[in-house]
């Protein structure tokens, strides 16, 4: 039986709970992109344990160390090679290949 | 691809791991599987573990066998396993699992006790490495190996066919896992913060315990010695980063830094007075002069010396043959600014944040900037623009940063000048001068020359600046460029509700005078006391020291 490769986020909003799992093996054989989730709150709510509040970015990464704020609160990514040059800002979006995970 | 179904009956397996610590029930399900036909599906199966000790049966996936499964106390081990086999007759084609959702209620629930919270295990109750090891002791003592067999149990893995048993034994693993988490602190205490924290508290280094890192800690405990070496020298102003002659980088603030909690943002600038800048010294040092008296060490620009070293140091406006040039002239090395056409010089004509290096300035200090300027050539519209712009604590560019002395207008020029006015090959001293904020204002208070503006700091949330000295359509050269405080004090004219706070060094009668100044961000401690710290352990014993505390 083979075992699928997955990610999971776990989001509570004033009691209700949602679990959302996706497979996240490429062809290629990655798992990319690492940071698999990224959104501005807009309503209180916990996601994967992390207490978050309106107009907070929240971002989920398999790496603690791929992105942090400067002294000038700056958002700074770190990711590895290939999957750093599979970013991009366009119109102020940061978009992974052709897929929007920022608005 | 692990996520396909390629034969009937193949069978993938799903490991779901919700991160949640609480009680949670699950009411419903949703999927998105690709490929499937009426001739080609699969079936769902499903268990779950709370706490990654005991599963649940077998059961088909559906919404009626999860709302079965309520108040589930789940933890960091928490895990759905659903299995899909692939079913039916059509054996071309193939199904791709893309995700799966659930949902129902959580409520967040921590076991309080306050029983324990009030002893020596405070605060180990809840901790993530109490719970393993507590679960690691309740296998040992669940399964074969330490407790007896003829106390049955553990044959089917069965919580309700065991409960009373998991009750006492899960109860007694975990009061041995507060002893043994307990003990560990001291089997490893370099990683343990609060007991790093009280070692290096006894050791008398200052450092801010509400930011204060694991890590920095193990840095300072380290190399107390080291740390105790920088007293009395430069090396309590360097920031964590900085590279030591030794090739070691330092991983913490200097102790300096520490102690007044003083960041990029926050002004710091000090300056060790040579004696001809004290007492009364002819053309140097007098009672009735409270400047700064150009003290070369007592600047913001990244060179010290009067004359230029390098273009990189500074940010350099240059258009095609309209350049600056690093040129030696009466034994000076100059910038020579030549211009044919457009603006070219030292600084931004429009400048914004990220373009350009910033010097970070205290609105409540007045500041002079300075330099020397010879004109080699003009021609009839020859102008200089000596301004400054004013950016706020995100390096957002501000246009109501500076005001004029008599409060009619926001500017920042302090001269816009046609250079034909100044006689060719004369070294005149140029000084822009910015007030602190909430200066008083003063009608007719200009500059010596009749010509130009001082600027008041109009708001008062400016944070850097970046001065500009742009010439167009002539030939000068720029000599001795600085930043710095204008007077030994923080304001020279008096502010609304405050007096002048400026002083002369004529009538000191000392040698070794370091000035500082200074911010001070330490809330714990006084001016007072952060002075006294830091005259007691961090400055040299020979030195006279005289604290500006903005």
């Amino acid at each position: 039986m083979k075992n699928v490769s997955n990610k999971t986020i776990t989001e509570v909003i004033d009691g209700d709970l949602s679990i959302r799992c996706f497979a996240d093996l490429k062809e290629d054989g990655s798992t990319n992109p690492a940071i698999y989730f990224s959104e501005i709150i807009e309503i209180d709510k916990q996601i994967n344990k992390l207490d978050s509040i309106d107009g907070e970015l929240v971002m989920l990464s398999e790496d603690s160390a791929a992105f942090g704020l400067n002294e000038s609160g700056e958002l700074l990514y770190d990711l590895q090679n290939p999957d750093d040059n599979s970013y991009s800002i366009v119109d102020g979006n940061l978009i992974y290949s052709d897929q929007t995970i920022v608005t | 691809m692990d996520k396909i179904l390629d034969k009937i009956g193949d069978e993938i397996l799903i490991q779901v791991h919700p991160k949640v610590n609480g009680i949670a029930a699950l009411n419903s399900w949703s999927d998105v599987l690709i490929g499937l036909t009426a001739d080609r599906y699969v079936s769902r199966k499903f268990r779950l573990t709370p706490d990654g000790l005991f599963y649940t049966d077998w059961a088909e996936l559906s919404n009626a066998n999860l709302l079965k499964l309520s108040e589930l106390k789940v933890n960091d081990l928490f895990c759905i396993q659903i299995v899909y086999k692939r079913l039916g007759t059509d054996e071309t084609g193939v199904i791709e699992f893309s995700s799966i959702d659930f949902s129902g209620s959580f409520e967040n629930k921590i076991d309080s006790k306050p029983t324990v919270d009030k002893g020596i295990f405070s605060g180990l109750y809840n901790d993530p490495e109490t719970e393993s090891i507590a679960r690691n002791l309740f296998k040992k003592l669940y399964y074969r190996g330490i407790i007896p067999k003829y106390i049955t149990r553990g044959d089917n893995s069965d919580f309700v066919e065991d409960e009373d048993y998991i009750s006492l034994f899960s109860s007694i693993a975990k009061f041995f896992a507060l002893i043994i988490k307990f003990s560990k602190r001291f089997e490893a205490f370099n990683s343990d913060f609060s007991l790093m924290r009280d070692n290096v508290r006894q050791t008398n280094l200052y450092f801010d315990e509400s930011i204060i890192t694991l890590p920095e800690l193990q840095y300072l405990s380290a190399f107390l010695y080291d740390e105790i070496r920088k007293r009395g020298t430069n090396l309590i102003f360097k920031k964590k980063g900085y590279v030591l002659k030794n090739g070691r980088t330092t991983e913490v603030d200097g102790e300096f830094l520490r102690l007044y909690k003083s960041t990029g943002m926050n002004e710091l600038v000090t300056a060790k007075l040579s004696n001809q800048k004290v007492g009364w010294c002819v053309g140097r040092c007098s009672p009735l002069y409270r400047g700064t008296n150009e003290v070369s060490t007592l600047n913001k620009t990244k060179e010290n010396s009067e004359d230029f070293v390098s273009k990189d140091n500074y940010d350099i406006t240059e258009q095609g043959a309209d350049v600056v040039i690093l040129t030696d002239f009466q034994n000076k090395k100059c910038f020579r600014m030549l211009s044919n056409e457009d603006y070219c010089g030292i600084g931004k004509n429009d400048s914004e944040a990220g373009e350009i290096d910033l010097t970070t300035i205290n609105s409540n200090l007045d500041y002079e900037i300075t330099f020397d300027l010879l004109v080699s050539h003009t021609d009839g519209n020859s102008s200089l623009l000596f301004k400054v712009d004013g950016f706020d604590n995100l390096k957002n560019k501000m246009n109501d940063s500076f005001v004029l002395p008599n409060g009619d207008s926001i500017t920042n020029e302090f001269m816009r000048m046609n250079l034909g006015y100044l006689r060719q090959d004369t070294w005149y001293k140029i000084r822009g001068i910015i007030h602190s904020y909430s200066t008083k204002n003063f009608d007719n208070l200009r500059s010596g020359y009749d010509f130009g503006n001082r600027l008041y700091f109009y708001n008062k949330f400016v944070k850097f600046i970046a001065p500009s000295v742009l010439v167009r359509n002539a030939d000068i050269l720029i000599h001795n460029y600085k930043i710095r405080p204008l007077v030994f004090g923080t304001n020279i004219l008096p502010k609304k509700g405050k007096d002048v706070n400026a002083r002369s060094n004529g009538f000191i009668q000392a040698t070794n005078i370091f000035y500082m100044f200074v911010e001070n961000n330490n809330s714990g401690m006084s001016n007072e006391e952060v002075n006294e710290f830091a005259e007691r352990y961090l400055l040299p014993y020979n030195f006279n020291n005289i604290f500006v505390n903005i």
